[in-house]
């Protein structure tokens, strides 16, 4: 069984945003619609079935035309419905910085769920469940659940803004929390979240166990998960064939007795309301309860033993949805901006007018990662152009991903199967070059502390002209020689919370001043392990 | 199986489904009571198992529909954090064991 694949191009000039929910300084909640409809973990869109028709704050938006195929991955799907919203082109943030997930809800389990851009009482997100050649009912949304956006509860009367260049890749959102992450003179709970879930004496579960998110709650909770392996016993096996979770809280106060299945491993699950996540390394499971107790403490205070503190001294903690979190809290500097994520963010605490930020005073920050140039089907050859005898070409950025046929895919590999015609590579006068270079959300790069970048724009070939990478991407290689194996080949990350994706590469070709293999077709190979 | 390569299940019930018939995604997996590799005449079984996988590498000429190619197949099954490899390469039926810890 093959599993689909395709080759996506990004613009080297393509670079992400960052926004503060349009206009609403990170402040409030965002909208959002759940498919409540029962799904499984893929879904099959044709050309009936392939238009979403939505509107956000109100705005309907004309309709979306999402990639057909059989048994699309659903976080192949989540992140089409996003680039989609945004390449309506409507430059406003509610849109902009609107993002569809795939991920798990109390009470519901695995499910899609489209986010507003916007922040605060006027976000929402509506699924039209009609129109033509209407995708809502496959997607889920013939029966839906609609939440708007909610005003900040926060104390401070200030916003927050943000600066910086976001070097991620996909869609993110981070959630900060003024907290010195002190509960009860511990390190051991960083964001409030228990570094080390307790385990329960049943539970043989041998991989290991991962917590994530921010804590933000008025009280302490402790969540008892509850593992079950009626269907299956291991991740990756698709739906109805694998282990499935649910937990109770302190006080029922954020139970789910709707079971998440746990469809992938080293993939984020969300554990309650309040931000906490978990992810699972690949390993068995089995029945037990309590499974594991993660304890949380919520926000005490903003610095010291402070309840509030102003701007320049109230310190803060963050984490995003896929996992960019903070170890130890950071000051807030009076007039500064100070960094938020390892990825290139800064965040300033304004307007405040001599208020103090309170322990649990929370911000959002919504990014967007770089648009891709290409359509659903990929882009199906790389045209260097005209290039002169011994200059760079321009250099292409792409990116391999699985869309179907398969749940996990590793191992990605990529080399240079075939230099066509070109007469003076590795020929002894290797005066002409196939360059190369990768970056992404597997294998980051960067300097600490922004260490977490995946995309960097105009890459250019003086960057990837050498072996010696530099410190934006992961690894170079200044010529790729003909490669007939997977071993051979250059190793490549890959990425499983927005898709079967490999990490993005960057290349080019450098002709020598001999060559004359003019019009000369090159092939490329992936090579990747899937299942 | 002359000649076939790939994934073979036997469920609890008697039904054998082959690879090709349906994507390993929903096969039953509970209900497996034999996972075999087949390679031409060769058969790699395995039987008695908590919980099995299957996996393919594989390779492609990005963009190009008709170059997909598999390189290896393997199937195998958990021991806890261990997933027990058999691989066998496509071009040379060469058999392998990896054993991969994700503790």
């Amino acid at each position: 069984m093959s599993a689909n694949t395709r080759w996506v191009a990004y613009p080297i000039t393509a670079v992400g945003t960052a926004g503060d929910g349009r206009g609403a300084g990170c402040k409030g909640t965002r909208g959002y619609s759940i498919g409540t409809a029962s799904v499984g973990d893929s879904f099959t869109i044709g050309p009936t079935t392939n238009n979403l028709h939505l509107a956000i704050d109100g705005d309907a938006g004309p309709y979306i035309t999402l990639c057909s195929g059989t048994n699309l991955d659903a976080r192949f799907v989540a992140r089409d419905i996003t680039e989609k919203m945004h390449a309506l082109g409507k430059s406003d943030e509610r849109w902009d910085n609107a993002i569809c997930r795939w991920e798990n809800t109390p009470g519901q389990g695995n499910r899609l769920k489209i986010y507003s851009g916007a922040l605060g009482s006027s976000s929402s997100v509506t699924v039209t469940q009609s129109g033509t050649n209407s995708a809502h009912t496959v997607l889920g949304f013939g029966s839906k659940s609609e939440v708007g956006g909610s005003a900040t509860s926060n104390t401070y009367t200030g916003t927050a803004s943000i600066s910086g260049t976001y070097y991620g890749l996909f869609d993110e959102i981070y959630t900060v929390v003024i907290s010195n992450d002190d509960p009860h003179g511990s390190t051991n709970y960083p964001r409030g979240v228990a570094k080390s879930p307790t385990k329960g004496g049943s539970n043989t579960y041998a991989g290991t166990i991962t917590t994530g998110g921010v804590f933000n709650h008025s009280g302490d909770i402790a969540y008892v998960i509850r593992i079950d392996i009626t269907n299956g016993a291991a991740m990756g096996a698709g739906t109805g064939n694998v282990p499935r979770m649910q937990w109770t809280s302190t006080g029922s106060v954020d139970d789910s007795s709707a079971w998440t299945e746990l469809l992938y491993p080293d993939y984020w699950f969300k554990v309650g309301t309040k931000g906490v996540m978990v992810k699972f390394t690949d390993a068995t499971f089995n029945t037990c309860n309590p499974a594991w107790t993660i304890q949380c403490y919520k926000p005490d205070y903003a610095q010291g033993t402070n309840a509030s503190a102003p701007v320049g001294v109230a310190q803060y903690v963050w984490s995003s949805d896929r996992g960019d979190m903070s170890s130890t809290p950071l000051a807030t500097v009076s007039g500064t901006p100070t960094r938020l994520g390892s990825r290139g963010l800064y965040i300033e605490f304004v307007n405040g007018a001599g208020s103090n930020l309170y322990a649990g005073d929370e911000f959002f920050v919504i990014c967007n990662g770089p648009a891709p140039s290409s359509g659903c089907d990929g882009i199906t050859s790389l045209n260097y152009g005209n290039v002169t005898v011994s200059t760079e070409s321009d250099v292409k950025a792409v990116m391999f991903e699985a869309t179907s046929g398969a749940i996990e895919m590793s191992t990605v590999m990529f080399g240079l199967q075939s230099h066509g015609s070109f007469s003076h590579h590795n020929a002894g006068n290797s005066d002409t070059y196939f360059r190369f270079g990768t970056v992404g959300p597997d294998n980051t790069a960067g300097n600490s502390p922004i260490n977490g970048i995946e995309w960097y724009p105009n890459v250019a070939a003086a960057d990837i002209d050498s072996d010696v990478s530099p410190s934006y991407l992961y690894a170079t290689e200044d010529n790729l020689a003909v490669v007939a194996t997977a071993d051979d080949s250059e190793s490549v990350g890959n990425y499983p919370q927005c898709g079967l994706t490999g990490d993005p590469m960057w290349v080019n070709i450098h002709l020598g001043a001999s060559e004359t293999g003019a019009n000369s077709a090159i092939n490329y190979r992936c090579y990747f392990d899937y299942s | 199986m002359k000649n076939f390569r790939g994934w073979q299940v036997q469920l609890k019930d008697g039904t054998i489904i082959s690879e090709g018939q349906i994507e390993w995604r929903k096969v039953p997996k509970k209900n497996i009571i034999r996972l075999t590799l087949f390679y031409d005449q060769r058969r790699w079984d395995l039987t008695g198992k908590e919980a099995y996988f299957i996996k393919n590498r594989a390779s492609v000429v990005p963009g190009v529909r008709g170059s997909f190619r598999v390189e290896s197949r393997t199937i195998g099954f958990y021991e806890g954090a261990k997933k027990v490899c058999y691989h066998v390469e496509e071009s040379t039926g060469k058999f392998s064991m990896e054993v991969i810890d994700n503790s």
